[in-house]
């Protein structure tokens, strides 16, 4: 380990040692030239005497030098251990801010907690002339103090203003940020001290960061804080993802890891605590697991719930929030071709009354139909649905419109079985939700007839139905239909021959479906099976919830809400200025931005940095809430050790990397600057000035005596 | 220049002057002066009757006291006799080693004073002098008479002896005792830095001789004391290319000892075979060092 000192410059003290040597030889010559009469006694007694004499004179000279050289030493500030630089250091503390720096600690503190106090106690620990800055490292990194502070107890005071967030550790950002810092700080080297518990996380840009801060000729000395895993808690939530139907029993699932087998979690909704369920023994002891709460769906109207179970050492992430939206009635624009006679036509009827069975329009679904060539582009105003029934050719500037509202938020549930729209599937439909302009028109016998067989049972549109009601599916037959390559679209029911029957896909934010045969007897008797009521209807109540994610916003991504039909709608005449947004923890109103995608309104709000319900208002309605929620990863027990994580550094670029281990301050403080030599020199000076003493006392006494 | 007017100041001379010189062996010698002869012989003063024992001369029988008592006795005569001393200077480089010159002089001039001194006081006893110098050998000799003029020879002689070089000081011993035709004192004043062994051995020969050896062991208080501070290269004087660079502070203590030792066996050995050692320090006056060492030999004979 190299020993540095905090004053260089006093090593020209050692010059002094010399002090002894020159006092030494100077005094030997001064030497008297005397003539004495016989030297036979004075030979003898030199002969003697000589050896012991020239040992003690050349000791005494040592211990003089000696003596001088550890004062001059300690007077340099020797240290050992420490790294290289002067009393002009530098150092910034990257102070790990993510949600498992919540976790508390067995003595009761926080590791974050902990970790402001080490930093605290370093910053005043450091030697005079230190500068310092800090770094909050959250989700983003930005700077505590305004500039470069000499280290001290206003440092340290200014420290206390640091705050936990609710959202994952960026280490390639806060990397980023303490190569800026770097360049900026007052004086050089710059140590930069890493304050984390090390969770794990992928991190795209670290490579591109560690070469930033190589650059700013930065050192990287990491300390850990904790001991891993922080305990069990709610990775994700599951919301069905379909509009749901007031007064239906849906199912919410809710992966999780539990702390122990046979762990009970929670559901509450609107401040009720509506479910609980058992989670099931995981397979593997930090393993998650699925479990799900039957939920008797509310009003419609915007419901705020959680998800959670009893805290443990990291309460944050034992209660994920989540927003369910149950919508009032969702509009539905049932675009068919002309009625005629010929086959494949007047399907659309089927669909009409699946989707409203009453036709009193008093269910989920109002269903309004028009003649396709009849569908004008003002007539998706208002629209969360829109079904294309036998449309054959579109139109290009209707096919471009239609596809700018379905990529911006909008939802297409395409209906096609006429072989006479051959041409036309391939030049208007297929491209329209991006299919391959692949389409085959396939004909069975009636001994022939193709059978269904769901290809994703756990796909949001069948989940829930049951093992029954999808052998009940296998009845129906398909004698007609265009066999497609479903490309990347998804593929929920398909045909034996392996022909997709019901596909899925989104376009950017909207999504499609398509059945690629028409309803008619002579096509497919899937009118008359039990499940196509139920069936249609979850299609089209899925493509109404769009594409947009409905839960498991994690903190570090902004809050977005987008005002799609189905949802409550602004107010006409509302502006910008009169959004705003209530932020967790405490619902400070802020400011919120509004945007239009595609003639859709979008909210959005700043990163989050705190999880829990954000929720947009506009002139005092509330437009919508999004649950933002503490990342997965800070709940895994993916902990990284300081010899992993610097060996990735390294890896990635960044060469000087310090594990500190387990120190305490005064250890780290070693480490920074490392032991403290000049005490012990001093001590030792004292020593051999002592020794220098008691020997030169000695040959005197010996001198005296003679 | 050394004078002999310089050597024997009028204060030194009236010092010496309340002493007398009193041999403690009769000699052999033939003026009469205040030393009693160990010879009783026929021109002497009465001593005292002694009975003649058969066999002996029948010369000295008196006989006017054999008429009147028919006893023989015989008239024994304390003659006294003139002493014949030879003084040995050394002279050798050694002796030139003056601790500090503006205090004290040099062993070799505190030397010449104290042969001076012996020497005036001898003559003025009518005793014969003769002075040998020497370093590795005898530089100058001056017989051994009892003019009057004999002192302004032996000073001369003093004055006049070559600076020596080295000493060996056993055979110039040896010499010098086998060319004195009778017995004597011999005075020695010398550092007697030299080998004890060949020193003793020469002051023996001269015992073995019958003479009455007196050594004069002249130091320096610096020789004793090695009072130096700080370091110092010494060198040899009777060998300028031996040198010694040492701190004086830190050998003192063995010099002492070894010196002390060299010294007490020279004591040892000289009050062992009858030669009176005197150790006379540089730092010391001659008059009462001379002084008192005639008054010790006064109260032991």
């Amino acid at each position: 380990m190299p020993v540095t000192f905090l004053n260089p410059a006093l090593l020209l003290g050692l010059v002094a040692a010399a002090v002894p040597v020159i006092i030494h030889f100077l005094s030997r010559r001064r030497t008297r030239r005397v003539e004495f009469s016989d030297l036979r006694f004075l030979m003898e007694e030199e002969v003697r005497q000589a050896r012991r004499r020239g040992v003690q004179r050349w000791l005494l000279l040592l211990l003089r030098v000696l003596a001088v050289s550890c004062l001059a030493l300690a007077a340099a500030r020797p240290h050992w251990g420490g790294l290289p630089g002067g009393a002009g250091r530098a150092t910034l503390f990257v102070i790990d801010a993510s949600a498992s720096m919540q976790a508390q600690q067995e003595d009761g503190r926080t590791r974050f907690a902990a970790a402001v106090e080490l930093a605290g106690d370093l910053l005043q620990a450091l030697p005079d002339g230190s500068s310092v800055q800090a770094i909050l490292a959250g989700a983003a990194a930005r700077p505590l103090f305004a500039t470069w502070l000499p280290a001290g107890s206003a440092a340290r005071a200014a420290l206390s203003v640091a705050t936990v967030l609710d959202g994952p550790g960026d280490l390639a950002a806060a990397l980023r940020e303490s190569a800026r810092q770097v360049r900026e700080a007052p004086v050089r080297p710059v140590e930069v001290v890493l304050l984390s518990d090390l969770q794990a996380g992928e991190h795209p840009q670290l490579a591109a960061a560690c070469a930033e801060l190589e650059q700013a000729g930065a050192r990287l000395l990491i300390r850990r804080l904790g001991d891993g895993v922080p305990g069990g808690g709610v990775v994700s939530v599951e919301l069905p993802g379909r509009a749901l139907r007031p007064g239906e029993t849906a199912e919410i699932a809710a992966v999780v890891r539990p702390e122990r087998a046979g762990q009970s979690f929670w559901l509450e909704l609107d401040g009720r605590r509506v479910a609980e369920s058992v989670a099931p023994t995981p397979a593997t002891a930090s393993g998650s697991v699925t479990v799900t709460f039957p939920v008797t769906v509310p009003l419609p109207g915007l419901h705020t719930g959680r998800l959670g179970k009893d805290p443990d050492r990291l309460p944050v992430d034992d209660a994920r929030p989540f927003v369910l939206v149950v919508p009032d009635r969702l509009e539905v624009l049932l675009a068919h071709g002309a009625d005629r006679d010929a086959l494949g036509r007047g399907g659309w009827r089927y669909l009409a009354r699946a989707l409203d069975p009453a036709g009193d329009s008093r269910g989920l679904f109002r269903v309004r139909s028009v003649v396709a060539d009849s569908l004008l582009d003002g007539d998706l105003g208002g629209v969360d649905l829109l079904v294309l029934v036998d449309t054959g050719a579109l139109g290009r500037r209707l096919g471009e419109s239609l596809r700018q509202w379905l990529a911006g938020g909008g939802a297409i549930f395409v209906v096609d079985g006429d072989p006479e729209h051959g041409p036309d599937l391939g030049a208007s439909l297929l491209p329209l939700v991006d299919l391959p302009r692949q389409a085959a028109w396939t004909v069975r016998e009636d001994a022939q007839a193709e059978r269904a067989r769901v290809v994703d049972p756990g796909h949001p549109v069948l989940a829930g139905l049951g093992d029954a009601s999808l052998e009940a599916l296998g009845a129906a037959r398909w004698w007609r239909y265009w066999t497609l390559a479903e490309g990347e679209a998804r593929v929920l029911l398909a045909a034996d021959s392996g022909a997709p029957l019901l596909l899925e896909g989104e376009l950017d934010n909207g999504r499609w479906a398509l059945l690629p045969f028409h309803l008619r007897r002579d096509a497919t008797d899937l009118m008359l099976n039990p499940l196509f009521l139920p069936l249609v209807q979850r299609v089209a109540a899925r493509l109404a919830t769009g594409a947009e994610p409905a839960a498991n916003l994690e903190v570090g991504h902004a809050p977005v809400l987008r005002l799609t039909p189905h949802r409550l709608r602004l107010r006409p005449g509302a502006t910008a200025a009169q959004i705003d947004v209530l932020a967790p923890p405490d619902g400070r109103p802020g400011p919120a931005a509004l945007a239009w995608h595609d003639a859709v309104p979008v909210l959005s709000a700043p990163p989050s940095e705190r999880s829990g319900f954000y929720v947009f208002r506009a002139a005092g309605d509330t437009l919508g809430a999004v649950a933002v929620a503490v990342p997965a990863s800070e709940s895994e027990p993916r902990v990284e050790t300081p010899d992993e994580l610097a060996r990735r550094l390294r890896e990635a670029g960044l060469t000087q990397v310090v594990d500190l281990g387990q120190t305490s301050a005064a250890g780290f403080v070693r480490a920074l600057a490392g032991r403290d030599l000049a005490r012990w020199l001093l001590g030792l000076a004292l020593g051999l000035l002592g020794a220098e003493l008691w020997l030169g006392r000695r040959v005197r006494a010996g001198a005296s005596r003679a | 220049m050394t004078r002999v007017d310089d050597l024997i100041t009028p204060e030194l001379a009236s010092q010496l002057d309340r002493l007398d010189l009193l041999a403690r062996l009769l000699v052999e010698g033939f003026l009469t002066g205040l030393h009693r002869s160990p010879y009783h012989g026929f021109s002497a003063e009465f001593a005292e009757y002694r009975r003649y024992q058969p066999g002996e001369p029948t010369t000295h029988i008196d006989w006017r006291v054999f008429a009147r008592s028919d006893r023989a006795y015989q008239k024994v005569f304390a003659e006294e006799t003139n002493l014949r001393c030879t003084l040995l200077m050394d002279c050798s480089a050694s002796m030139r080693f003056c601790g500090d010159a503006k205090t004290r002089p040099s062993k070799l001039a505190y030397g010449r004073v104290l042969a001076a001194c012996l020497a005036y006081l001898l003559l003025r006893q009518n005793d014969a002098v003769g002075l040998v110098a020497f370093d590795e050998q005898p530089l100058l000799r001056v017989p051994a008479r009892s003019v009057r003029r004999q002192l302004f020879q032996v000073l001369q002689g003093l004055r006049d002896a070559p600076a020596g070089t080295g000493t060996r000081l056993g055979p110039v011993l040896h010499d010098v005792a086998e060319r004195l035709p009778r017995r004597g004192l011999i005075v020695l004043v010398s550092d007697l830095f030299d080998d004890p062994d060949e020193v003793l051995s020469g002051l023996k020969h001269f015992r073995h001789r019958g003479h009455e050896v007196l050594v004069f062991q002249v130091l320096d208080p610096r020789e004793v004391d090695l009072d130096y501070a700080g370091e110092v290269e010494f060198t040899a004087l009777e060998s300028p290319a031996v040198r010694l660079r040492t701190e004086p502070a830190h050998v003192r203590a063995g010099y002492r000892e070894r010196l002390e030792t060299w010294r007490g066996r020279l004591r040892r050995e000289c009050r062992r075979h009858l030669v009176d050692l005197v150790e006379l320090s540089t730092d010391r006056p001659v008059g009462p060092a001379l002084g008192a060492y005639l008054m010790k030999r006064g109260r032991l004979h």
